[in-house]
């Protein structure tokens, strides 16, 4: 098995575990589980990963990262709001 | 896997429309890890049986020059250093006494004395190329003998070996790799000392540049070959010293 493989195999083991974990919760909490989820593979893998599979994982995270400052601004206007 | 990662990603697309709040998680994890797939998955590769034959072709004729020179000396990695800009490894023509280690260049392969004796060859690495590309980070120029243990499962990651081990022992130093389906290997140990396979000679290579600052030359003093597995037993000699292989225990 290839270590993209395994990369892709963790990731989807963790989003089916996000999903149940999240049922009752926003899907917001669901977006942050997938960050931790890039950020805890890259973590794992980093001595064993080079170059391409690198940057591609780096590039999900950043994606991610965005998204998960989105919904930080998003619940502080709705606190300063409130 | 890519034809998945599309199906995953339509799948999530379909189960967007009229959703409830499960099937958008759901909608979104299919079409997250649909697009995963599709980018973790994506890039040229060429088929091994193919990359094993260039490999070999390349290869062939290196072996034949060490035959036809009857060289028979164990290989010596030649780290970089001021006269040369790229490692390189020196085959010497005896097996046993003393092996002087002439002056190496960047120009020169043979390598003759002024009576017109042979004294050796010196070849660019097998594995050079290889280990360049797993090591554009250049992290094995930075790190000394204590960190490469972990550099070296660079290797083990890109699937080329299963596991590889370096080990002190009282005499030098024992590398253990497990080859991951060594196809293109020619499995003659003499071949091994002289002149490794890409795969071996890329990972015996980085041992060689994590010992630059030291001018350390990576000495192949035997090997060992069972199935998949390959070990080597090695020593670091210093730039001036000349070998005594006939005192070579084990």
């Amino acid at each position: 098995m290839l270590i993209s493989e395994k990369i892709i195999l963790f990731m989807s083991l963790w989003i089916a575990f996000s999903i149940i974990i999240t049922n009752e919760s926003q899907i917001e909490i669901f977006f942050i589980l997938i960050l931790f989820g890039f950020v805890i593979i890259k973590e794992i893998a980093n001595p064993f990963i080079i170059g391409k599979i690198k940057l591609k994982l780096n590039l999900f995270i950043l994606f991610f990262l965005i998204i998960f400052s989105i919904v930080i601004v998003n619940r502080i206007i709705e606190y300063l709001n409130a | 896997m890519q034809i998945f990662g599309i199906t995953l990603t339509i799948i999530g697309i379909i189960l967007f429309i009229n959703p409830t709040d499960l099937q958008i998680k759901i909608s979104v994890g299919l079409i997250i890890l649909g697009t995963f797939m599709i980018v973790m998955t994506s890039g040229n590769y060429v088929p091994k049986n193919t990359s094993d034959s260039k490999i070999k072709g390349n290869m062939i004729p290196i072996y034949k020059l060490i035959i036809q020179l009857k060289l028979k000396g164990n290989a010596v990695f030649i780290p970089i250093s001021k006269n040369l800009k790229e490692e390189r490894i020196f085959i010497s023509p005896n097996e046993k006494g003393n092996i002087k280690i002439p002056e190496i260049s960047n120009e020169k392969v043979l390598l003759y004395n002024k009576k017109g004796e042979i004294l050796g060859v010196s070849l660019p690495p097998s594995g050079l190329a290889l280990l360049d590309e797993i090591d554009k980070e250049k992290d094995f120029d930075k790190n000394n003998l204590k960190h490469i243990e972990m550099n070296l499962k660079k290797f083990v990651g890109i699937d080329l070996i299963k596991s590889v081990s370096l080990m002190k022992t009282l005499v030098g130093y024992k590398l253990e790799i497990i080859l991951n389906n060594p196809d293109f290997c020619f499995k003659n140990q003499r071949l091994c000392r002289q002149y490794p396979c890409p795969t071996c000679s890329a990972v015996l290579t980085a041992i060689s540049r994590s010992t630059v600052s030291t001018q350390k030359r990576l000495w192949i003093k035997n090997i060992q070959r069972k199935g998949n597995t390959v070990v080597y037993y090695l020593n670091f000699i210093d730039q001036n010293t000349e070998v005594e292989l006939d005192h070579v225990d084990f």
